[in-house]
């Protein structure tokens, strides 16, 4: 579904990330494991179009998408909840999510996403800039749901939410994993990314060092070392 | 102290009238701003250009001009489109000052291209309904300024409704919100520029033709001093702010009437600036202006 | 062997630039249109570099006629009033326009790029106001009055004299500016322009080099206005005009911003452009063009005029050595 070739990208002459090659199937959750400052972000913000690489190829169903700008390639079907969450946050709950339909010609409706987000529904009158963290991170994820994508990229769901609402945030990702959405997942709290996960790659100062199944991951005594805290 | 009373309303009713030209130019300023993060300095070349557009149809046709807003201000928007695209395009993000020297290129393009077409003299048309006063107890209101009013709040309120009620508004909203967020919903930030511009430029149009029609007097360099107004109340109002807008424009609108009428006709440009100094002393970010976008 | 690149020809260029400057009166004869060219070419010299250098401390003017504007009526009123000789007013007229420009500094260097432009704008038409209103009485108001010029008509030659006099201002100016450039005061001043944040966070306070430029600033700009005066001996407040205040800006931009070559380039350029443009008689068309240029310049040759050197020099010095690499 998504293809990452020999990606190189730089910030004026810094270079942030080095020959990244990353593959992922129809159907799969992956997770990207790494530390701050690996270059997680721009390689998630590499793929979506907002940062453009020096060299590379990035192919999303077969298609080139390197050099595209972001909202093509989003309406491609690879969309992302960016890790700053990026709410309209003078807007209520609805018309951000109205907004996440924005480009779909058929009528989309909100039942389904209130239906896998109910806490959304009480708070659809509200400024999406008055919810608690928790429920903006909801709101960040139906909104993307909302434009019906093939694939999306989740940067750091669990940032910044309590223990229960990170359990929330990966069950649901789960369950739409479930029902035929690909994610690739980029987390710091790789315990839980990794159990809900496929496989996984390791991105270590700008390249990725390791690749394989979760379960190897979880089991992985460098990785756990390194990432899983123990 | 009747008089005094009479006095005092006649300068509201000036006020108010003249409140709804800035009005109007602060909103598309606001818009633009809004959207773009950019200022454009040449906002006032699309007032003069609806001044001129109105005066040619009206030679020409001999409508009513009040009718003419339906040419200048689609005029505008067309004018206002191309300019975004070929002129502050290439230069988005490029640094501030680059917008601020852009935007004296257009004016000079703009001035004197009019300049040529029209003379530099000044020219001025009248209002069909120009002797019709309403008397609102002891004030004579001339008809033309309720129409103003009313035109503007209908303009307003239309605007409120495109960018509340219509998919493509809401997309103008998120933008100007959030411009990342905008592009993950799919939307082309780019062509939302390029409509608010057009947008900003066609208000600042319908204003253009709300000039002329009262009467006012105007020649290819008038429009500078208000744009800079209407930049001063956005100063004022808040940077990205319609509500401040309406509420600046009206303090400006009323200002320069009342000083006007006490310190002089000379005073009446002047003191806008000297509100927007005073602000910007107490305030650095502006009246309203709480957040730095 | 003897490189092209190793020869000073930045040196030999301004070398040559002098020397033309020195030498163009003799050989036309001193004719006045020529020498009334070139008088206000040295003068919009002198008030574009001063604009230029408030550009230094990251700090830019939308208004600079009002200083332009402050020092011919100052200055004038001098001359008119206490009779004093036009020559010496120019250090007491620059001096006064240089305090207003600090207080005017002071309302702004706490403010934004776009704000610092209004309220830049808006002191020009403030002090414009108050020249045709209140101070009208001294000021004759619209009207203007008639001024001493900075060398007498009947002088033999005083024309040729008063190009001479304006050509060694302005080359003390440019002096003075690459001098104070060169200084701690001008690396201090590059140090806030580039960030602003970090210059404070290394015990920098911004606000007085920022009051400085600003007072340069305003002086140059008010020795230039009262020469603009002093040459055609006669004022008006048609001098706080919105142009006024853009030509400054026009050549600047044109030239090269935040360079000290920039300003003069690009007032010569321009002026010149202007004057061939309008012995073609395009009276307005002209602006059209130099409107149109300045967009383009901003587009497609961001560093101005003085760019287009380094960057041929790049391309010469690429081609044959990338070869040999």
């Amino acid at each position: 579904m998504l293809q990452v070739r020999s990606l190189n990208v730089s910030y004026s002459a810094l270079q942030v990330l080095w020959d990244i090659n990353i593959d992922i199937q129809k159907g799969e959750i992956v997770t990207l494991v790494g530390s701050n400052g690996a270059g997680k972000t721009t390689l998630v913000s590499s793929i979506l179009g907002f940062t453009k690489a020096s060299s590379g190829n990035i192919l999303f169903k077969g298609k080139e998408i390197q050099g595209e700008p972001p909202y093509d390639i989003v309406r491609e079907g690879l969309s992302l909840v960016p890790e700053k969450r990026e709410l309209f946050s003078r807007m209520t709950v609805l018309e951000n999510l109205t907004l996440g339909a924005y480009f779909r010609k058929d009528e989309s409706s909100t039942d389904e996403i209130f239906h896998l987000f109910p806490a959304l529904k009480e708070a659809k009158d509200r400024n999406a800039g008055l919810l608690s963290g928790g429920q903006q991170q909801m709101l960040a994820i139906a909104r993307c749901l909302m434009s019906k994508p093939e694939m999306i990229i989740l940067d750091e769901p669990s940032l910044g939410l309590s223990p229960k609402f990170v359990h929330n945030v990966l069950e649901a990702v789960k369950s739409l994993n479930d029902e035929g959405l690909t994610i690739l997942l980029v987390e710091q709290n790789v315990r839980r990314a990794l159990e809900i996960s496929d496989r996984g790659y390791v991105l270590e100062n700008g390249q990725i060092v390791k690749s394989g199944s979760a379960e190897m991951f979880l089991e992985d005594d460098a990785i756990k070392e390194a990432y899983l805290g123990i | 102290m009747e008089g005094i009373i009479t006095i005092i309303s006649q300068v509201v009713f000036w006020g108010l009238y003249a409140g709804c030209i800035y009005i109007l130019l602060a909103t598309g300023l606001n818009l633009i701003f809004g959207v773009m993060k950019i200022v454009n300095f040449a906002h006032g070349e699309f007032l003069m250009l609806g001044t001129y557009i109105t005066f040619s149809f009206f030679v020409l046709s001999g409508f009513n001009p009040y009718v003419l807003l339906c040419a200048s201000l689609p005029i505008l928007v067309v004018v206002g489109i191309i300019t975004e695209r070929l002129c502050f395009r290439p230069i988005l993000g490029t640094g501030k000052l680059n917008e601020i020297f852009v935007s004296l290129g257009i004016i000079y393009v703009f001035q004197n291209v009019v300049a040529m077409l029209w003379t530099d003299e000044w020219k001025t048309i009248q209002s069909p309904y120009k002797d019709i006063t309403i008397s609102w107890g002891s004030v004579q209101v001339p008809l033309d300024y309720f129409i103003i009013i009313g035109i503007t709040i209908c303009i307003l309120i239309g605007l409120y409704l495109f960018l509340h009620r219509t998919s493509l508004g809401r997309a103008i909203r998120a933008t100007s919100q959030n411009r990342k967020g905008a592009m993950l919903m799919g939307i082309n930030v780019e062509q939302m520029d390029m409509l608010t511009f057009g947008i900003g430029a066609g208000l600042a149009g319908a204003a253009g033709t709300l000039w002329a029609v009262s009467g006012q007097v105007f020649n290819p360099y008038m429009g500078s001093i208000p744009a800079i107004k209407g930049f001063a109340i956005i100063i004022i109002g808040g940077l990205g702010s319609i509500a401040g807008a309406i509420v600046g424009g009206l303090i400006i609108g009323l200002a320069e009437n009342f000083t006007s009428f006490t310190l002089g006709g000379a005073w009446k440009d002047a003191v806008s600036f000297i509100i927007l100094i005073i602000v910007l002393i107490v305030k650095p970010t502006g009246l309203f202006g709480g957040k730095d976008e | 062997m003897i490189n092209a690149r190793d020869l000073p020809i930045k040196k030999i260029l301004i070398g040559l630039v002098l020397f033309f400057a020195l030498i163009f009166p003799i050989l036309f004869g001193a004719q006045l249109y020529y020498l009334t060219v070139l008088i206000l070419i040295l003068i919009f010299i002198i008030y574009s570099s001063a604009w230029n250098f408030l550009t230094f401390s990251g700090q830019g003017s939308l208004g600079h006629a009002a200083f332009f504007g402050l020092g011919g009526y100052f200055c004038s009123l001098l001359v008119m009033k206490a009779g004093i000789p036009p020559l010496l007013t120019l250090p007491i007229g620059g001096l006064f326009t240089g305090v207003i420009g600090v207080l005017i500094g002071l309302t702004c260097v706490r403010l934004r790029e776009w704000f610092l432009a209004m309220v830049t704008f808006g002191f020009a038409i403030i002090i414009q106001t108050l020249i045709v209103s209140q101070l009208a009485p001294i000021t004759n108001g619209w009207d203007g009055f008639g001024v001493t010029k900075l060398v007498p008509s009947d002088f033999p030659n005083s024309l040729l004299i008063e190009y001479y006099l304006i050509f060694a201002i302005s080359v003390i100016t440019l002096l003075l500016f690459r001098y104070l450039l060169k200084s701690k005061i001008g690396l201090t001043l590059a140090a806030i322009r580039e960030n602003e944040l970090e210059a404070k966070a290394s015990g920098i306070n911004p606000i007085p080099f920022k009051l400085f430029s600003f007072g340069v600033s305003a002086f140059f700009a008010g020795v230039a206005g009262a020469l603009e005066i002093f040459h055609f001996g006669y004022i008006t407040p048609e001098i706080f005009g919105v142009d006024i205040s853009f030509w400054p800006i026009i050549y600047t931009i044109t030239g090269g911003l935040g360079t000290l070559a920039g300003p003069v380039i690009g007032t010569i350029v321009i002026s010149l452009l202007w004057e061939g443009l309008n012995s073609f008689g395009l009276t307005y068309m002209r602006f059209v063009i130099i409107g149109i240029l300045l967009i383009l310049t901003i587009i497609f040759l961001p560093g101005g005029l003085v760019s287009i050197g380094g960057k041929l020099s790049k391309y010469w010095n690429k081609s044959p050595d990338s070869d040999k690499k």
